[in-house]
């Protein structure tokens, strides 16, 4: 049974406006500010005041001695790191020179279109899919504002927190890339028409075992209102070159690779030829033929057409009196003496679906080959004219239901192919899967490996939107106290706690005590950002040091790289970032 | 998509409610306001007609939302204090300024809840309860369906629950919702309708 988010109260009794008013004093509020005159120092205290307004408002002094005794407690204990990052905002980039930036490009809001990033990345944009703040579907172009972050230096940077509450319980996110999207015309921020989904392709990275053919993430949206990230859906991920060399070293495995890159090409031939077997079975429409004016700057003569002429010739001289004809331009050339001659006797006939006729004169074993085009004049011009108009509506319509009949089949014949090779994949992966299940002795299964891969999603609202799983904290938990050399001072307590395996980064309130969960075996890192914008930094050959069990207590000493970070080159050189 | 149906019915009620309702104000009283806001940047004593003038209502939102009046009294205070520390940084949008404090409020409540980590309380009329009922649900044993809306309403996130709390609870018309929220108008009622047809869906399932 779920437990119930809400205490939802039917028919309470109100309080009346008097009984209001009586909280109401203008005067007690200004004295207040006059005191308190920053946010955060007013925050800090509003636990202590709450409990001491309320045991005036009973007037009992047991319960007042009470609330000073926890008061005291509670100023003794401190705040804990929930209380202590409530009171942090919410997206807190720790170097603000050097958060990761947004890249921009145009797209015409009224046709949509694709956005394409330097890396392949993609956003397929519908058409009429922005609104601006007053609720006007906006037109025109519009500058679609970017940015991606795929792994811990970047989430860093981002100041966003890679964290998940679930009904009270901490997850860790193991990001598989992150977008932030939004658009904007003339400087102003808009917002996507409801109903409108933005399809994402996002290029970026996973870290995970060998052999892992699956990788299974989800999309979640950061709300800042809620302070936490949504679920949205499950990501799609496809991971390229998911059949390169590594991880297929072993022989039954090439085979069964082999075996299936064969089915897959074979099914790709089949595909092909279905579908150019289905266009050439579909009947092509005959394109009508334009009549041409006579031109009297053309050469031009008569023919008498013959009752044995060929039917369409004979079909032209029924319906036209005075046709008269022109020598093509594409006619091969000809002495225009040879119409002086007298001819024995000549053969016409039309050639294709052109124009043009081949008109052959023969004399003897003499023969001249020209092409000559049917010219009209006057009404017959305008008649024919009207019939090839007539002829174009039919010949559009035939070809259209032509496109249409076509795509129909063509999709089923690619959705047939398509079920053929996922079903195949899905049998190719759940072999792989056995394998691996057989052999989880073999150390090289759990290798890292650093894998391209294309998420697809789509979004249905502008703002910062991940491709990520909630994993569990590490399981090494201990309290940590925190030194850091050379006497250095941070800016804030926070430390970033990172497991490079995983590809996760973990905010701390970094006091005396704070719990720290990590993998002894995985790549760690840890470091806070200093007053002088540098980064002190805990190692992960520190962390094989560590010789705790659970529970126990570390202090970790932070040591100062004297190098200034004036770039993310910077940061990725202190933060010892490496592509695996 | 919407049906005519949904459109209208929702339509019609927010237009009655427009009518009876006092909730919204004219562009001309919003300039007015935005005068004694500057007036407060200058100088917070001139603050005073602006928290005459909403700490009634800010307070019963809190108290709708918290069920304890020293509770209420105690975040109120919060609220005009941060709105008072804050009135700096407000800009005039074209929107009421209680659209701003209800904000605040709204910020305060959820930050106390996520402290004490208790449920937060939703206050329903029984009249208003009727309507979300009207609104979601076919005929049949009332007392049956009733029970089945407040398990839907337990499976709402709190964003869900915001909406429909002023939506239904409070009977706020879309316009008012969308200047707190700071969303458009026909997002609120999109929003709204979506809303609706989850707890439709969760009714069945549950049923």
């Amino acid at each position: 049974m779920k437990k119930d988010l809400y205490n939802i109260k039917i028919n309470p009794p109100q309080l009346s406006k008097e009984e209001i008013a009586k909280y109401q004093d203008f005067d007690a509020l200004l004295a207040k500010f006059k005191e308190t005159p920053l946010p955060k120092e007013v925050k800090s205290e509003r636990k202590p005041r709450v409990i001491w307004l309320r045991y005036v408002a009973t007037a009992a002094a047991v319960f007042l001695l009470a609330a000073m005794v926890n008061g005291l407690l509670q100023r003794e204990k401190g705040m804990d790191e929930k209380q202590f990052f409530a009171n942090q905002p919410f997206i807190n980039p720790p170097l603000n020179d050097l958060k990761p930036t947004f890249v921009s490009g145009k797209i015409n809001a009224n046709e949509g279109g694709i956005y394409e990033n330097n890396n392949g990345s993609k956003l397929i944009i519908p058409a009429a899919a922005f609104r601006n703040p007053d609720g006007k579907l906006v037109e025109g172009d519009v500058d679609i504002k970017y940015r991606e972050m795929h792994d811990y230096v970047d989430f860093f940077l981002s100041g966003i927190p890679m964290t998940y509450d679930s009904a009270g319980v901490k997850y860790v996110l193991e990001s598989a890339g992150m977008v932030e999207i939004y658009a904007e015309q003339n400087g102003q921020q808009l917002k996507m028409d409801p109903g409108k989904e933005i399809k994402v392709e996002l290029i970026s990275y996973i870290n995970m075992p060998r052999l892992n053919m699956s990788p299974k993430y989800n999309i979640y949206k950061l709300s800042a209102s809620s302070r936490n990230w949504e679920y949205q859906n499950v990501d799609n991920i496809q991971i390229i070159d998911e059949l390169d060399n590594e991880g297929f070293e072993n022989e039954e495995l090439r085979n069964l690779r082999t075996n299936y890159q064969t089915y897959l090409s074979k099914t790709s031939i089949l595909e092909v030829n279905e579908i150019a077997v289905l266009e050439a079975t579909i009947e092509i429409p005959t394109k009508p033929v334009r009549p041409v004016r006579a031109n009297k700057d053309h050469f031009s003569f008569d023919l008498d057409i013959s009752d044995n002429a060929s039917p369409v010739v004979k079909n032209l001289g029924e319906k036209y009196q005075n046709i008269i004809w022109h020598i093509s331009p594409n006619s091969p050339e000809i002495n225009t003496n040879a119409f002086k001659l007298e001819w024995e006797s000549m053969d016409l006939k039309p050639i294709d679906n052109g124009p043009d006729f081949e008109l052959t004169l023969i004399n003897g074993d003499r023969k001249e080959y020209i092409l000559v085009t049917p010219a009209l004049s006057g009404n017959e011009f305008s008649k024919a004219m009207s019939l090839y108009d007539t002829s174009m509506e039919i010949y559009r319509n035939k070809l259209k239901d032509r496109e249409l009949t076509l795509e129909k089949n063509r999709n089923s014949i690619i959705e047939k192919y398509y079920s053929l090779k996922e079903a195949s994949k899905k049998e190719f992966v759940r072999t792989i899967e056995n394998w691996r299940i057989k052999n989880q002795n073999d150390p090289s299964l759990n290798q890292i490996v650093r894998k391209k891969i294309i998420n697809r999603f789509v979004a249905n609202e502008f703002g910062i939107w991940n491709c990520d799983r909630p994993i569990h904290p590490d399981d090494l938990e201990i309290e940590g106290n925190f030194e850091l050399d050379k006497n250095a001072e941070v800016t804030d307590e926070i430390a970033y706690l990172v497991n490079k395996n995983r590809n996760t980064i973990v905010r701390i309130y970094a006091k005396d005590g704070a719990k720290i969960n990590f993998d002894q075996k995985s790549d760690n890192l840890m470091w806070m950002v200093t007053k002088d914008n540098q980064i002190a930094i805990f190692r992960q050959e520190e962390f094989k040091k560590i010789n705790q069990k659970k529970g126990g207590n570390h202090t970790f000493r932070l040591k100062v790289e004297p190098d200034a970070l004036k770039s993310e080159e910077d940061v990725r050189k202190v933060l010892q970032f490496k592509e695996m | 998509m919407f049906s005519n149906l949904q459109i209208s019915r929702t339509l019609a009620k927010n237009t009655a409610r427009m009518q009876s309702s006092n909730k919204t104000i004219s562009q001309e009283a919003m300039q007015a306001e935005w005068l004694e806001v500057q007036a407060a940047q200058q100088n917070p004593a001139y603050f005073r007609p602006l928290y005459d003038r909403y700490f009634n209502q800010i307070f019963r939102f809190i108290f709708k939302r918290t069920g304890d009046e020293n509770i209420a009294n105690d975040i109120c205070s919060q609220v005009f204090l941060k709105a008072i520390q804050k009135i700096g940084t407000y800009e005039y949008k074209g929107v009421p300024f209680s659209a701003w404090l209800y904000r605040v409020a709204s910020n305060e409540v959820a930050q106390y809840f996520r402290n004490t980590q208790k449920n937060r309380v939703v206050t329903v009329e029984e009249h208003t309860f009727s309507d979300l009922i009207d609104e979601v649900s076919e005929e049949g044993d009332f007392e049956k369906i009733r029970q089945s809306m407040l398990g839907a309403l337990q499976q709402l996130k709190e964003s869900d629950m915001v909406m429909i709390e002023m939506r239904f609870f409070e009977e706020r018309p879309f316009k008012e919702i969308a200047q707190i929220l700071s969303i458009t108008e026909s997002n609120a009622k999109v929003k709204t309708y979506r809303i609706l047809e989850k707890m439709k869906k969760i009714m069945k399932k549950n049923s």
